[in-house]
């Protein structure tokens, strides 16, 4: 149990310096890959949804605390919530239909991106609709293409939860 | 109790979800206290050292391409200097004509860029210069090609710059031909708009952005970008000017702090 918690933090911290140091040097239009939430998602699948909440808020806080012009504390609030959700479908695979248990993680990330762009960009919500859900649409996508390459290497279907 | 104890342990999961979401939320909206500015200017000076070997490396592949550009922005200014020294000349004159007061020139630190952030959109950008500098929060930032964004959070050594493209950033700014004043604020991408434009202002296209003077941050007529776009619908009360930046904010390495 002990082993478990200190590898996803050792982990976790691997992850966080990647984004720390390749964020800057992958950035399209302004929009870069969270690989943060990804991570998150992983945690959540394998440990839950307590495990899913705890490390979303304390890896969003670490992200949080590197340097955000304003919303600190919207990371936080947004990983600790896709974490809870996506605890849920820890060992559902072999349970729902693949399709939905796919849609369902699908729909959590897009959830997360939803609150991330609606809360940091609530001016452009007001005044236009379209850049606004285009800004959600291109962040999502982007992370979801690096969920899509690291399919590849661990896919999702195949995480099983620990005790 | 026990039972009690009992139920939120079995719903931990929820009770840790509306923990950290009240926390969250308390965060978000104590973003100027003074704790959580401390507390992430000593995070940003710590993540910094860990940044540094990577700044070295970087710092060492980009020495050659910086000493071509430097050689090539050294022979402009060269031309550019040689025909100043005549303005200069010219300028000298007709100032000790009309007695005016001699401008207060800017004191300007320079800064290296050491990281951009790592949050999903930039907003801010972390700088190697901070008290040890005498840099204190709000004070203007600005690169060679114009204005980059106000500093927000001060560390001994780091300071965290909130750049232009953060959704909360405005600066007054004003058209250099009209000298008309308007609120600059961020749309998306690469784009911003001046709002508040009278409409019987004329726009030219390539109009130059100009600070407007009228703010504690910023100095007057600091180069912010050019017009692209007019927008000037019937039922609008006033003018909305589409605006691209000279600055490239992807692309920052070096800026400048002005201090007061």
């Amino acid at each position: 149990m002990l082993n478990t918690h200190l590898r996803t933090v050792i982990i976790g911290f691997g992850v966080f310096l990647l984004q720390y140091f390749l964020s800057e040097h992958i950035t399209i239009q302004q929009i870069r890959p969270d690989f943060l939430v990804i991570y998150i998602i992983y945690v959540a699948l394998s440990q839950g949804s307590f495990a899913g909440v705890i490390y979303g808020f304390c890896f969003g806080l670490m992200e949080d605390l590197v340097g955000v012009g304003s919303l600190f504390g919207l990371a936080s609030l947004t990983k600790s919530i896709t974490g809870f959700l996506v605890g849920f479908l820890r060992g559902k695979y072999p349970k729902l239909n693949p399709f939905v248990f796919h849609l369902l993680w699908l729909l959590i990330i897009s959830t997360h991106f939803f609150i991330y762009v609606y809360i940091r960009f609530q001016t452009v919500y007001e005044s236009s609709i379209f850049i606004f859900f285009q800004t959600w649409f291109l962040a999502l996508c982007y992370t979801l293409v690096f969920v899509g390459l690291f399919q590849l290497i661990h896919p999702i279907h195949k995480v099983y939860p620990t005790d | 109790m026990r039972s009690l104890l009992g139920f939120l342990y079995e719903r931990r999961e929820y009770v840790a979800l509306l923990l950290t979401v009240i926390l969250s939320l308390y965060f978000i909206f104590s973003n100027t206290s003074p704790g959580i500015q401390i507390l992430r200017g000593k995070a940003n000076t710590v993540f910094s050292i860990i940044y540094s070997p990577v700044m070295w490396v970087r710092g060492i592949s980009e020495i050659r391409v910086d000493n071509e550009i430097l050689h090539e922005k050294v022979m402009q200014l060269e031309l550019v200097n040689s025909s100043l020294l005549t303005y200069k000349e010219e300028n000298d004159l007709l100032r000790s004509m009309l007695d005016y007061k001699r401008e207060t020139q800017m004191e300007l630190v320079s800064a290296r860029v050491i990281n951009m952030g790592i949050s999903p959109m930039p907003t801010s950008i972390s700088i190697d210069v901070g008290k040890n500098y005498g840099i204190e929060p709000n004070m203007a930032v600005i690169s060679i090609d114009g204005t980059v964004g106000k500093t927000v959070t001060v560390g001994n050594k780091v300071s965290i710059v909130q750049i232009m493209p953060d959704y909360n950033f405005r600066i007054s700014a004003k058209l250099e031909e009209s000298g008309s004043i308007g609120i600059l604020r961020w749309k998306v991408g690469e784009t911003f708009e001046l709002w508040e434009i009278p409409k019987p202002v004329e726009v030219r296209i390539g109009e130059r952005v100009l600070t407007s003077g009228y703010s504690d941050i910023f100095p007057p007529n600091l180069p912010i970008g050019e017009v692209t776009g007019i927008i000037d619908r019937r039922e609008m009360l006033h003018k909305i000017i589409i605006t691209k930046t000279y600055t490239d904010f992807s692309s920052l390495q070096h800026v400048f702090v002005v201090k007061r």
